[in-house]
């Protein structure tokens, strides 16, 4: 118990003062969360297009589509401004910046992923909200719904990422793979999973859980299914202890000594 | 005849203070705090062909500032400078045939290509033709002895070969004049010499005109004939380093590793600046002991693990310089 | 001229030196075009019709290979450019008897060019192997290989623009998001013009970015010589004008370093 308290305040402590630094160069936070809400806007323009010509793609509408990139970017926000160095976990693991997190008292993973807060990714929480909001009506009513799918996505995400960075762990530097298994997970979570051929689809619910991302929670925010929230909660439990199991494994191979050395 | 001219030459910048919290801001927008930083303050010079110069200061003191006004990428606030009988600030890029310039810190090899395809991208840039630059490449090779790793990636060669073939690459047109902003920085002692002894070779063989900054008193000493001393924009020195050795520059420390305990030295001139377990720091007054003496007397009582001769810091020199009663600064 | 061909050879080297990160970029392509494939089978088959807004599935989704092609291919430059701004190591190219923007360029396009190999050969192989056919002539080809080469040429122009901003704004990256972004929507990327609602698209084919995305990959897929020949002199109108502008810049940016020292 004292542990989880000391963890919990050092993730707190890292986001203020994270959050402090950014202050410091307010202009710049703002403009970059101005670009990024902007940014994230534009890719809705597909959409908004396609469905002038479709009525429905396998069962989504605009609204429900919305629904989709209003959970995927709140929960990419949310890991990305919580979690930021989840997603550089293979560059630090070649780099030998890992050194660094083991010499400090704190719970080494947890203190790497949150020593990093991304400033654009509040540009997406904002996105996420607002899009989840106008995708339909009375959509406020199920905001506390949606912030706990936010961050049940935020965690899926957060734990994908260090399990694709901790390659780095077996196979040197991982960081260009790391980079591309996240980048698919994002792109492949802003379908609808049911327009991909059914082979895809069982890779999207297991190797790349991009359906968990994004499909699976805003089908919830649209019809509230308790056995599917069930699984919801379950995968991503399963997939957060995976992921702690697989960097813990490499930290002691890392520890052992008998790693490939990357730098120079 | 001199090759360069400079008189009463001045830079001064203005910045933009910034202030912190939300109001700072809004304030910084309305009404702008501006500072004035007088960065070199009218100084004066001439330097003839052939010569080896050495523009030595503590960091800050206006020697990078002055260098680029020298090869043309910053305006002077007031005075004048001619190059080759060229206003660098007006005539940069045909200047640009004529000079060489290495910023110490600042590479102009492709990192991840092998020098020799930055070395054939220069040769175009300037306008070498090509037989003219196989030639030129031999000499320089031969001189720089850089043949072994023309063809390893950039990243792959350490500090010292890497600045071998930043120099070498800055020679590829022939410049008359070479300036070098601290070639040596971040060098270890013994590629240090190295590249002092390929920057004299080059002024000997080739004639070319040696301007460089530095903030170690040793380049100057092992390098030079004339230094000039920069401190807050002004110079307070300028002669033979020879004068300034044996007027200012008096001491010299000693840094020794051991391999068993400390049990002090006595003789005159030295004494202990700093002890910890089996570390030592050393200032020898070479006035009163030449350095020689001490270390030999050192290295025949312990058992050494490490040592180090090094010049006193730049501040003290200048402090000297400050201090003297005898020699009035010379500055224009 | 000949010096920055010599740069453009070189970039081509150093391009050549990432080759992981040459085979990501076609791993995403495969990414890309598989994503593509399996959204418009599902949107044609949805629709019942055979065509949308004059666009076959096996046209729609070559239009899609080769607007990629040109996306994931393109500068990067601003990156360089903005932290040597900000590292102050800008002024140190001035010394060099060279323009810094037609260099950076050509650095560019240099790098470019063995990217866009690539892509094109993943892209046409993914969407020929999934569509059973080429949506495109020979002709096409040619129209698409000299577009795409002016519309690379207008990228790195405007990525050498987004970089030099650094001497004006903290952070380039805002900049680029929103460049990009215009690309995929306005510019074409992911959507023909054809299809958007009459009265955009007459908006937006004035507008440069569908000279980058859409103009070279709708040459390809429905190849027409005035069409071609109109793109091209649109296509060279805003080179020049981009070309101006980054002038215009440039000189502000290199005041701004003499007299401040960056």
């Amino acid at each position: 118990m004292g542990d989880s308290i000391k963890t919990a305040r050092l993730v707190a402590g890292y986001f203020r003062h994270n959050l402090m630094s950014a202050m410091a160069y307010r202009g710049a936070f703002i403009l970059q969360v101005v670009g990024m809400l902007l940014n994230d806007l534009m890719l809705l323009f597909f959409w908004w297009i396609l469905f002038q010509r479709l009525p429905t793609l396998q069962g989504w509408d605009l609204g429900g589509v919305m629904t989709i990139y209003g959970v995927v970017a709140f929960g990419f926000g949310l890991a990305h401004v919580a979690c930021g160095n989840a997603f550089r976990v293979a560059q630090v693991i070649a780099s030998g910046d890992l050194d660094y997190y083991l010499t400090l008292p704190a719970d080494p993973l947890v203190h790497l992923i949150v020593s990093r807060m991304s400033l654009p990714a509040w540009g997406d929480i904002l996105f996420g909200l607002v899009v989840f909001i106008l995708a339909g009506p009375e959509r406020w009513l199920s905001l506390p719904l949606f912030v706990l799918l936010g961050l049940l996505t935020a965690l899926v995400m957060t734990a994908f990422a260090v399990i694709v960075g901790s390659l780095s762990f077996w196979i040197g530097n991982a960081d260009a793979i790391a980079l591309q298994a996240v980048n698919a997970l994002t792109t492949f979570s802003l379908y609808p999973v049911d327009i991909f051929p059914p082979a895809v689809r069982v890779l999207l619910y297991t190797v790349i859980p991009a359906a968990f991302v994004g499909s699976v929670p805003a089908a919830l925010l649209e019809d509230l299914r308790w056995q599917n929230l069930v699984l919801m909660i379950a995968f991503t439990a399963g997939i957060v202890l995976v992921a702690a199991g697989v960097f813990y494994r490499g930290l002691r191979r890392y520890e052992s000594g008998n790693r490939v050395t990357v730098r120079g | 005849m001199p090759i360069i001219t400079v008189s009463e030459l001045a830079k001064t910048f203005w910045s933009r203070e910034k202030q912190r919290g939300l109001r700072g801001s809004l304030r910084a927008l309305f009404r702008p705090i501006r500072r004035k930083t007088e960065a070199v303050k009218g100084i004066s010079f001439t330097v003839d062909a052939g010569e080896r110069v050495a523009f030595i200061g503590p960091n800050g003191a206006g020697k990078s500032t002055t260098i680029k006004m020298l090869v043309g990428i910053l305006h002077p606030t007031s005075g004048q400078a001619e190059v080759l009988g060229k206003i660098p600030w007006k005539e940069r890029q045909r200047l640009a045939y004529e000079i060489g310039a290495v910023f110490g810190q600042k590479s102009q090899l492709w990192y991840h290509l092998p020098p020799a395809d930055t070395f054939d991208l220069l040769a175009r840039i300037y306008e070498v033709d090509p037989s003219e630059q196989r030639q030129r490449m031999d000499d320089l090779i031969e001189l720089f002895e850089i043949g072994d790793y023309l063809q390893v990636p950039v990243r792959k060669l350490s500090l010292g070969e890497r600045m071998r073939c930043e120099i070498a690459a800055s020679l590829l047109h022939r410049p008359r004049i070479l300036f070098l902003d601290e070639p040596t920085i971040g060098l270890d002692v013994v590629v240090k010499q190295r590249i002092r002894d390929l920057i004299l070779e080059l002024n000997q063989q080739e004639g070319v005109t040696i301007f460089l900054t530095s903030h170690d008193a040793g380049d100057v000493e092992v390098l030079c004939k004339r230094a000039m001393v920069i401190n807050n924009g002004e110079v307070i020195y300028d002669g033979r380093v020879s004068t300034l050795k044996r007027d200012y520059i008096h001491s010299k420390t000693v840094s020794l590793k051991l391999g068993q305990p400390w049990q002090g030295y006595d003789g005159p001139g030295v004494h202990t600046l700093k002890q910890r377990g089996y570390g030592v720091k050393l200032q020898v007054d070479t006035t009163i002991v030449p350095i020689e003496v001490v270390v030999g007397q050192l290295l025949a009582r312990y058992e050494i693990v490490d040592i180090n001769v090094d010049n006193p810091p730049m501040e003290e020199i200048i402090a000297r310089i400050y201090a003297s009663p005898r020699e009035p600064p010379q500055a224009g | 001229m000949i010096r920055y061909a010599a740069v453009v050879t070189v970039a081509i080297r150093q391009q050549l030196a990432y080759r992981a990160e040459i085979v990501m970029r076609a791993v995403s392509m495969v990414l890309f075009m598989g994503v593509f494939m399996a959204l418009w089978s599902s949107a044609y088959g949805v629709s019942g019709q055979a065509e949308l807004a004059g666009y076959s599935l096996a046209e729609i989704v070559w239009y899609l290979a080769m607007t990629e092609t040109i996306t994931l291919s393109s500068s990067r430059v601003f990156v360089e450019i903005s932290e040597a701004v900000k590292a102050g190591d800008v002024a140190y190219t001035l010394t060099r008897p060279l323009s810094y923007p037609l260099y950076q360029v050509a650095y560019s396009l240099g790098g470019s060019l063995p990217r866009f190999a690539l892509n094109l050969l993943t892209a046409s192989l993914v969407v020929g192997l999934g569509m059973g056919r080429i949506a495109g002539s020979a002709a096409g080809l040619a129209a698409f290989l000299v577009t795409a080469a002016l519309a690379l040429v207008l990228d790195a122009l405007v990525a050498v623009l987004i970089g030099l901003a650094a001497f004006w704004i903290e952070e380039v990256m805002p900049a680029y998001w929103i460049y990009q972004k215009l690309l995929f929507t306005v510019g074409g990327l992911f959507l023909p013009l054809e299809m958007f609602p009459g009265w955009l698209r007459g908006v937006v084919r004035w507008l440069p970015f569908q000279f980058i995305s859409y103009v070279p990959a709708r040459a390809f897929v429905a190849f027409e010589p005035a069409f071609v020949l109109q793109s091209i002199a649109g296509q060279v109108a805003y080179i020049t004008l981009f070309a101006a502008v980054v002038a215009l810049v440039w000189h502000r940016a290199q005041r701004r370093m003499v007299l401040h020292g960056g």
